[in-house]
């Protein structure tokens, strides 16, 4: 049997809790409960475990780097003596064997220049979670008292785009939610002049539609697209959007890492604060428990979770993972079949179009269209 | 069995072929860039350097 693939990525819960109590958060509010029956932060022991099985990874596939993301809940709830731990200890057990680029995903509300102070020391970049400006962004990523968090991430950003710290500003991520205009939120994360933007959709199964679905209109497409006319048209590019140029670069012909397009394998796995190891966050949204694999960092090393058929399959690239019918699709290349937690129905599993399959269809033949035409003038332009 | 995915028809453009561009002479617009991504890739058989986890960037 053919060795699986290492993994280059891993995701680490290091909090489980949030201060923000978003309503369309996929991890609290949807259909899995397994975080209450984890500990709160990620203990010392845990995150030294967690290093030495990551460097023995990298050392046995020879992996010249690798990816470690901070993530929650909100990581910063961690607090900066746990985090630093973590930080130290990787950097220690991967010496000499892997580069490893390290980032947070925060909702930025906890940013301050001590905070700031960490991550310049260890190199951590920071990505931030915001849907767009004040009205978009409280549409549903309140505090727990209901209040605005607006002004509490604005003053994260601001301490973040500083010049001492704005080498460390990794982007931001904002939920697509059809009630807030478009160019009204693109321009809006573009005050906080990102380096990169990404946009994703709500996670969403056929069981459990997104808000508006309706694949006879795409209003996730138009929506997409309306941000991306804007974008793509500009003389000079103010920030990269992920999505779209993932769907370029597929247009073109290259390569892509994404979970969102294109027919990589995943190289990513989830370990959450009791070192039990997971699948991609998204599956959480199929049913309680949908992420997990049932092993851990203490008694399992990652070949042995990249052997289990559950792994094995949940990672499986190409077309062979998809439905019939989209294999057969024009643009199966493109979209890949979206996120794999969009393709699930209870009866039915993974072997499913995505919900989003209508609006993946226009969002990707628009975009590969516009490419394919706009790039034949350039080279002959050229020639 | 199973089928690799470059068997299926899709319609890209062949940058490979275009040495009758310079990747410096690209605009700095999306389109240049993401033409520059890919070829500097494919030349340079680089793995792509970028979060595959879709919550974080």
């Amino acid at each position: 049997m053919r060795d699986a693939n290492p993994f280059v990525e891993w995701v680490v819960k290091v909090a489980q809790p949030c201060n923000l109590a978003c309503d369309h958060c996929y991890v609290y509010e949807l259909q899995d409960h397994t975080w209450r029956y984890k500990p709160s932060v990620m203990a010392t022991g845990t995150a030294d475990q967690l290093a030495s099985r990551i460097a023995e990874h990298a050392r046995s596939h020879a992996l010249p780097r690798v990816r470690v993301t901070l993530h929650g809940g909100e990581p910063l709830l961690a607090g900066p003596s746990r985090i630093e731990h973590l930080l130290v200890v990787l950097r220690q057990e991967l010496r000499g064997a892997a580069v490893c680029d390290i980032s947070v995903q925060s909702n930025a509300t906890l940013l301050n220049p001590l905070w700031m102070d960490l991550f310049r020391r260890h190199g951590v970049s920071v990505g931030v979670s915001l849907d767009g400006g004040r009205d978009a962004n409280d549409r549903h990523r309140l505090a727990r008292n209901g209040r605005s968090s607006y002004d509490s991430v604005r003053r994260g950003l601001e301490l973040l785009r500083r010049p001492e710290n704005k080498a460390l500003f990794a982007g931001l991520l904002c939920t697509v939610d059809l009630a807030n205009p478009p160019l009204k939120v693109y321009e809006a994360l573009l005050d906080h002049e990102p380096p990169a933007v990404n946009f994703l959709l709500p996670h969403a199964t056929w069981e459990h539609p997104p808000p508006g679905h309706d694949p006879n209109r795409t209003p996730y497409a138009n929506w997409l697209l309306a941000v991306f006319e804007r974008w793509y048209t500009a003389p000079h590019q103010k920030t990269g959007i992920r999505l779209f140029e993932d769907i370029m670069d597929l247009a073109l012909g290259g390569d892509v890492r994404s979970a969102s397009v294109g027919l990589a394998e995943a190289d990513f796995l989830v370990v959450e604060s009791d070192g039990t190891i997971e699948l991609s966050d998204s599956l959480k949204v199929t049913r309680d428990g949908g992420a997990a694999t049932g092993l851990d960092i203490f008694a399992h090393d990652f070949d042995t979770v990249a052997r289990l058929p559950v792994v094995a399959e949940a990672r499986r690239g190409g077309l062979a993972a998809l439905a019939d019918v989209c294999r057969s699709c024009e643009v199966v290349r493109l979209c890949g079949g979206g996120i794999r937690a969009h393709r699930y129905h209870p009866r039915t599993g993974f072997a499913n179009p995505s919900v989003y399959c209508a609006d993946l269809r226009v969002l990707t033949t628009r975009i590969r269209d516009r490419v394919v035409a706009d790039a034949a003038a350039l080279l002959g332009s050229a020639s | 069995m199973e089928t690799p995915a470059t068997d299926v028809e899709f319609d890209v453009v062949n940058l490979s072929g275009s040495a009758a561009v310079e990747l410096d002479d690209l605009p700095d617009s999306a389109l240049g860039r993401a033409m520059k991504r890919v070829r500097r890739d494919a030349l340079d058989h680089r793995a792509v350097n970028a979060a595959m986890f879709e919550s974080a960037l």
